[in-house]
């Protein structure tokens, strides 16, 4: 314990730059899934497409599969080394969760509901804007938020082709055989997921719909 | 507004005909009636009014405009659409899926509050606790009321239900329905309402189509359809117990007679007075109705006729039973057959007579109809 604080003590700056660079990787590849995820899966469930949905659906449910490692191996070897690559992969990374949640939440919007919208007189937009996104805000959620701790997870592989973050500290003590410095990279990593993903469930309180909490509750 | 359909067409594919060529006009402020079997064509009638599907060929015509010179958003947002209590918006409170379509045609606020909360004690929802409840924690008919609500919430002239009591258990259905009856009272819209349970057609239907493999089979008045059935096919639809059935269902509502008489009673009306009147009118009897304008009871000509003819007229009024517009013409008959009378008068809400039903009258009515029901 009190060599993981002196490792802390001796190299605060160099975690810190660790951190920034971990976070950085993380933040800008889970906002590009978000917004890339989300457009992908709303595109592919407009009325006349449901095929489509239904085909992304199976595609992405079948790649969840895929190990990140491998993923991240392929985008080395299109793309090669550094931030940019470890960025594009962990984004193909974690596009799946979310457009795989997201599209299932559509396709799971029922007929009924969005026949009596249109039959109301909503345009496709508004039946879009104030019924469908609404009713799937729990699934659409629920793949952001596991993207986003697969993701803080995955970062620290990305340290393998050359772009920094905490999974540096991680790989260094693995090459030294320290386990202080091996714990002194993982823990910091747990705990930023951890957090993210409690900030992410108050997140997922606020913005559900209290009708859908109860129908949720109703279920159990 | 009278909607009417020319040679209403509806192929799908290359062949496959939903609709065939059918001619109806659905009557202004009445409830019309679409029943059929499954696949017989008359839940896709009812949508290619709200152009939820679009017709091949023919014309609909809603108040002398074809519906394709209205716009397909305004002509939706003008035309009341109720389906089953799926159609709710689980994300929505009640007060929400309500203000729906007011919203979409922006309304203000405070006219959508108003107007929403008008529509709550319209269908008897307490306005205090339901409109910041969401769906998901009200009881299944609740949820039909609102969904209900929801397509009066624009006002709009015209209303189309697509089965919209269907999902609710036998018990709550005679409920909504007997509700729904006393709503279109207050209401008077033009309905068009899908069905597959003749019970609820002949109860709701002030005009009944039938509908078989996308053909019009006969529209006509509900006592018309079950006096003289088109075919087999409506026969059989109607089952073999339709006069019993239909005298429980249908309403005193459309049936009673205007032509009855009455006497406005004051402190010093004498026997003399009203006998003199009803004389006059060469009537057997007479309604006598108190300073509030309520029903206070009758004087038979007879009878008084014996009575000393300047005793005041309020000693002879004697009591009688009434019925609701809204009562089934079968408990008009078990009134007449419990009191004796052989016509009972029917009176609004508020005790004011708005006319008679008589036995000869209810006779002619089923006088085809085997009311034994052995067929």
């Amino acid at each position: 314990m009190q060599a993981l604080f002196d490792y802390y003590r001796f190299n605060m700056e160099y975690f810190l730059i660790k951190l920034g660079e971990h976070m950085s990787i993380f933040a800008l590849s889970w906002a590009m899934a978000i917004a890339v995820g989300l457009l992908i899966a709303i595109a592919s469930t407009r009325p006349g497409r449901m095929k489509i949905g239904n085909a992304l659906l199976t595609v992405t449910g079948f790649s969840q599969a895929v190990p990140s490692i491998a993923v991240i191996a392929l985008v080395f070897i299109f793309t090669g080394i550094g931030f940019r690559p470890a960025v594009l992969a962990l984004f193909i990374y974690s596009l799946v969760p979310i457009v795989f949640n997201a599209a299932s939440g559509l396709v799971s919007v029922s007929s009924g509901m969005k026949e009596a919208a249109r039959g109301m007189g909503m345009t496709n937009g508004q039946i879009l804007r104030k019924v469908e996104l609404p009713a799937s805000v729990p699934a659409i959620l629920s793949g952001i938020r596991s993207a986003a701790t697969i993701n803080i997870g995955t970062t620290t592989i990305a340290a393998a082709i050359g772009a920094g973050g905490l999974g540096e500290i991680i790989f260094t003590g693995i090459r030294n055989f320290n386990f202080t410095i091996i714990l002194a990279g993982a823990i910091p990593t747990a705990i930023t997921a951890i957090l993210v993903d409690i900030v992410l469930s108050v997140v997922e309180k606020r913005v559900t719909s209290k009708g859908l909490q109860l129908a949720e509750h109703w279920r159990e | 507004m009278a909607i009417e359909l020319k040679k209403l067409r509806k192929v799908y594919g290359q062949s496959t005909l939903a609709v065939d060529d059918v001619d109806l006009t659905f009557e202004d402020k009445k409830i019309s009636i679409l029943i059929g079997p499954s696949g017989c064509g008359k839940t896709t009638t009812l949508k290619m009014i709200n152009r939820l599907i679009e017709r091949t060929s023919g014309d609909i015509i809603i108040d002398g405009r074809s519906i394709d010179e209205i716009g397909l958003i305004e002509l939706r947002r003008s035309i009341g659409y109720v389906i089953q209590e799926i159609g709710l918006f689980p994300h929505m409170t009640v007060f929400d899926n309500i203000a729906v379509v007011p919203r979409l045609l922006k309304w203000p606020e405070d006219k959508i509050k108003k107007r929403v909360l008008e529509l709550l004690d319209l269908m008897n929802l307490d306005p205090d606790e339901h409109p910041y409840k969401y769906p998901v924690q009200l009881s299944g008919g609740q949820k039909q009321r609102v969904g209900v609500a929801r397509g009066l919430a624009a006002d709009p002239e015209i209303l189309l239900m697509d089965e919209p009591f269907g999902a609710i258990d036998p018990i709550n259905r005679e409920k909504l329905q007997d509700a729904f009856i006393e709503i279109q009272e207050q209401i008077n819209k033009t309905i068009v309402f899908v069905t597959h349970d003749i019970r609820e057609a002949i109860k709701l239907g002030d005009n009944i189509a039938i509908f078989n493999e996308g053909k019009l089979v006969q529209y006509d008045e509900t006592m018309t359809v079950i006096n003289e059935p088109a075919d087999d096919f409506v026969e059989n639809l109607l089952g073999s117990d339709r006069g019993l059935r239909s005298m429980e269902l249908v309403r005193v509502h459309d049936h009673y007679d205007t032509d009855f008489f009455s006497l406005d009673l004051t402190d010093d009306l004498t026997v003399g007075d009203a006998l003199k009147e009803i004389e006059k009118k060469d009537r057997r009897y007479a309604y006598v109705i108190n300073e509030k304008k309520r029903l206070a009871g009758y004087v038979v000509r007879k009878k008084i006729e014996k009575a000393n003819k300047s005793d005041p007229l309020k000693k002879h009024v004697k009591e009688t039973e009434s019925i609701h517009p809204s009562s089934s013409l079968l408990e008009a008959m078990s009134l007449m057959m419990t009191s004796g009378l052989s016509a009972v008068p029917v009176t609004d809400d508020r005790g004011r007579v708005r006319g008679v039903v008589r036995f000869s009258a209810l006779m002619e009515m089923f006088g085809s109809v085997d009311l034994t029901g052995s067929d």
